[in-house]
């Protein structure tokens, strides 16, 4: 503004602005802008479910993408004479109690950045230390090792202590809660020392036992990661992308199209989704599409073709109420086309509820993966995923439950995750809730 | 009532070099097509504005003031709404028959618009910076930076302050008459010969009405713009319009000079609009009201819309159809006895 040229029609700039209260002054150019999309990062950056969610996810997302690291053992290796042999349990207590004492230590090193400096780590170290305690206990009971345990209940005790909301400010401030992270400290160092020191006295591998046609139950799982992952990614993509395509071109043009639109989406929403699922997937299995990608996406498509609708009626109704707004009236009186009305205007502004849609659709779609590998029609060797060791140990369950509950409980937890951060990214994106 | 040439103002030379206005509206009729039947909410509207000149209409809500200037912008949704007849010239040229594409370019262009909210005419994802730089990027081809300096100088235009820290913030950091302003700044991009403002202060408190009505006056007389005011304040026309059309039921009732129409209305209803205003002479006294409610545009009553209303109806009035009365110059008013209100009060 210091530029006197800059000011058209002769308007002085430096001309005190009499219109202007103090407090429209006060505000300084350094100010940081706050959109929509920042005041919900800035929301959601607060909630530890979120944030401690988002570490899982990333984690989940790295072994999709490098399981090698995670397991070297080979997940396709099959031998009859080790069939349904039982889990490693020595080996496994071992793992669970050097993954729980780390988690202990981190746990230790957010409560003392938390102390410092006020934020989110504050609000995260007590689940941390929760989550770590509850790994290092498991890790003791399995096996009966006293010494996990202990240290095991210590930890999840300092978590549980520091998260009451109650006791935590009774703490804060004072010497205690240094005596807390100390405590976890040296819980978590301890656990360490001790668990390595007992990994050499333990035999290594097949932590999670082997399959009834032995195969690596822990390689299977890690490797299954990324189909289960990629079948909901892509899944969750393509029906959010066609959904919201048609959903805010229904919206927006309204009239016949609308109706025509509308009805188709009706058709798929009819269907219901196994029986339709069945139907689709039956129907090309005997079309021989054999490799692993084709298998993927197959079962992708076949749930997107289903689920779209659903998108699509979201992101429609948010259309409808957009193009009632004054902005998008605003933008076609100063001769905007409908394109750019359409895909600039009004798409940022409907996207949050298809967003928080998403979220929530990607656990129900993981799920629906399990599920139709379950029925024998989803997913199938080559490629394997979560489903496909559930169903492989369906007939088993009595016999060998342990073959069930490894793949299942990993699905839970995926599941779990994403639902989570879809009810965090609903209640930060819907004012209502607040 | 087509243009009159005794009354029209300064023609400016720079517009075009057409004799004649800026924007010609006439006879013009909508109506909107609904479940309840047909709602006749424009009938035979007839008004002009030239080049440097405002022209304010009036009205109550519903008797179709912005319905007129949505269908000059083409931004009516049909259906609902369809054009049955009439004719808008801009420059000369019909616009109801050009198609959709050419129109489209006109706006923002030749004719751009302000709306009464401020808040739900800004969009509440983009800052207030991108809203401004996107028409002059696309309809001007400039290039980012050219555009957030020329964003920057209109927004000084419109006497925001630290309008270079200003571009960078979204609406809802923006008071309300500052959005107001920029809501201003960003229909002025294009440099509109003519600039419809529906409304531009209702939303706003009385000393920010005082500013941007003074704002809108002053970039009017420097860029010799047409600027049709719509309005129900009538204390805002007193001081900025130079002509005044007063609407009752999608029509034009009354049409004159502001000066003479304030002095001596020639309409019963413009006489009870103004009646209706508070006065300090008269304090402590009962507020004048218009008896009675605006019409239904789906059931208009026969005759003069206004006679169910009016003060000294008389048959002839719920029976006949009242014409524009010439009251001279270039005052017109569609009463029965338009010269008898005009003499008598």
């Amino acid at each position: 503004m210091s530029d006197p040229t800059m000011a058209a029609g002769g308007v002085a700039t430096e001309e005190p602005a009499d219109y202007v209260t103090g407090a429209e002054h006060a505000e300084g150019t350094k100010e940081k802008t706050r959109s929509l999309w920042s005041d919900a990062w800035h929301d959601l950056s607060r909630r530890p479910l979120f944030v401690l969610s988002m570490f899982v996810i990333a984690f989940l997302v790295l072994v999709a993408i490098f399981p090698t690291w995670f397991a070297d053992a080979n997940h396709r290796l099959r031998d009859l004479d080790r069939a349904r042999i039982g889990p490693n349990v020595p080996y496994l207590a071992v793992c669970m109690a050097i993954i729980g004492s780390a988690i202990t230590v981190v746990a230790a090193i957010l409560a003392t950045v938390g102390k410092l400096r006020d934020g989110v780590c504050r609000t995260m170290a007590p689940y941390v230390a929760g989550i770590g305690g509850l790994i290092l206990l498991g890790g003791g009971l399995v096996n009966s090792v006293t010494l996990y345990i202990v240290i095991g209940a210590v930890v999840l005790a300092c978590g549980i202590v520091s998260g009451v909301p109650k006791v935590s400010q009774m703490l804060r401030g004072s010497a205690s809660t240094w005596g807390l992270v100390a405590v976890l400290a040296v819980a978590g160092i301890a656990g360490l020392v001790i668990s390595f020191g007992d990994l050499s006295t333990v035999e290594i591998g097949a932590a999670f036992g082997y399959d009834q046609q032995g195969r690596d139950i822990y390689a299977r799982v890690v490797h299954g990661t990324r189909y289960t992952l990629l079948v909901g990614f892509t899944a969750t993509l393509l029906t959010v992308l066609i959904g919201s395509t048609v959903g805010i071109l229904a919206g927006y043009f309204g009239g016949w199209l609308d109706n025509l639109l509308s009805r188709i989406g009706e058709v798929f929403f009819g269907l219901p989704f196994v029986l339709g699922a069945i139907i689709i997937l039956s129907a090309f299995r005997s079309a021989g599409f054999d490799s692993a990608p084709a298998i993927v996406a197959m079962v992708v498509l076949s749930i997107s073709v289903l689920s779209w609708p659903v998108a699509m009626r979201i992101m429609r109704s948010a259309a409808i109420s957009a193009k009632q707004q004054d902005y998008v009236k605003a933008a076609r009186a100063l001769g905007a086309s409908s394109r750019r009305i359409i895909f600039r205007h009004m798409l940022p502004n409907c996207l949050a509820p298809v967003l928080v849609y998403a979220t929530i659709a990607l656990g129900a779609f993981i799920g629906a993966e399990a599920t139709l590998s379950f029925l024998g029609i989803g997913l199938r060797d080559p490629a394997v995923s979560w489903g496909v060791m559930i169903a492989d140990s369906r007939n088993y369950i009595r016999a060998s439950p342990l073959l069930l509950i490894f793949p299942a409980s990993f699905l839970t937890l995926t599941v779990l995750v994403f639902v989570t951060i879809g009810d965090a990214v609903r209640e930060a994106l819907d004012p209502k809730l607040r | 009532m087509t243009a009159n040439p005794t009354e029209s103002v300064l023609t400016d030379p720079t517009t075009n070099g057409q004799d004649g206005p800026l924007l010609e509206v006439e006879d013009l009729f909508v109506e909107f097509r609904t479940r309840d039947g047909v709602a006749k909410v424009l009938n035979g509207v007839s008004y002009h504005v030239d080049a440097g000149e405002t022209l304010a209409v009036l009205g109550e809500s519903g008797s179709g003031k912005s319905v007129t200037a949505q269908t000059i912008m083409g931004i009516l949704d049909t259906p609902p709404a369809y054009v049955t007849g009439g004719s808008i010239r801009f420059r000369g040229q019909e616009l109801l028959s050009q198609s959709a594409e050419k129109r489209r370019q006109l706006r923002g262009d030749g004719i751009a618009m302000i709306f009464q909210d401020a808040l739900s005419a800004l969009n509440p994802v983009f800052t207030v910076g991108f809203q401004i730089e996107e028409q002059l990027r696309i309809r001007k081809g400039m290039s980012r930076k050219e555009a957030r300096k020329r964003a920057i100088e209109l927004l000084d235009l419109v006497r925001i302050p630290n309008a270079k820290g200003r571009v960078r913030q979204y609406p809802h950091e923006f008071s309300g008459g500052m959005r107001q302003r920029a809501m201003i700044a960003m229909s002025l991009a294009l440099d509109p010969q003519l600039l419809i403002a529906d409304e531009p202060t209702t939303a706003l408190d009385v000393t920010v009405q005082a500013q941007i009505m003074d704002l809108l006056a002053e970039i009017k007389a420097e860029r010799q713009m047409g600027l049709i005011l719509i309005t129900h304040d009538l204390g805002v026309v007193a001081e900025t319009a130079d002509r005044i059309a007063v609407m009752y039921a999608g029509r034009i009732v009354e049409h004159g000079d502001a000066h003479s129409v304030y002095k001596a209305p020639g309409h019963p209803y413009t006489t009870g609009l103004l009646n209706s205003l508070p006065r300090l002479d008269l304090k402590g006294q009962t507020l004048e009201t218009i008896k009675g409610l605006p019409p239904s545009l789906l059931n208009i009553p026969s005759g003069c819309p206004f006679h169910p209303r009016c003060p000294k109806a008389q048959s002839i009035c719920s029976a006949e159809v009242p014409v524009n009365h010439d009251l001279g110059n270039g005052r017109y008013s569609k009463c029965h006895f338009a010269e008898e209100v005009v003499r008598n009060g």
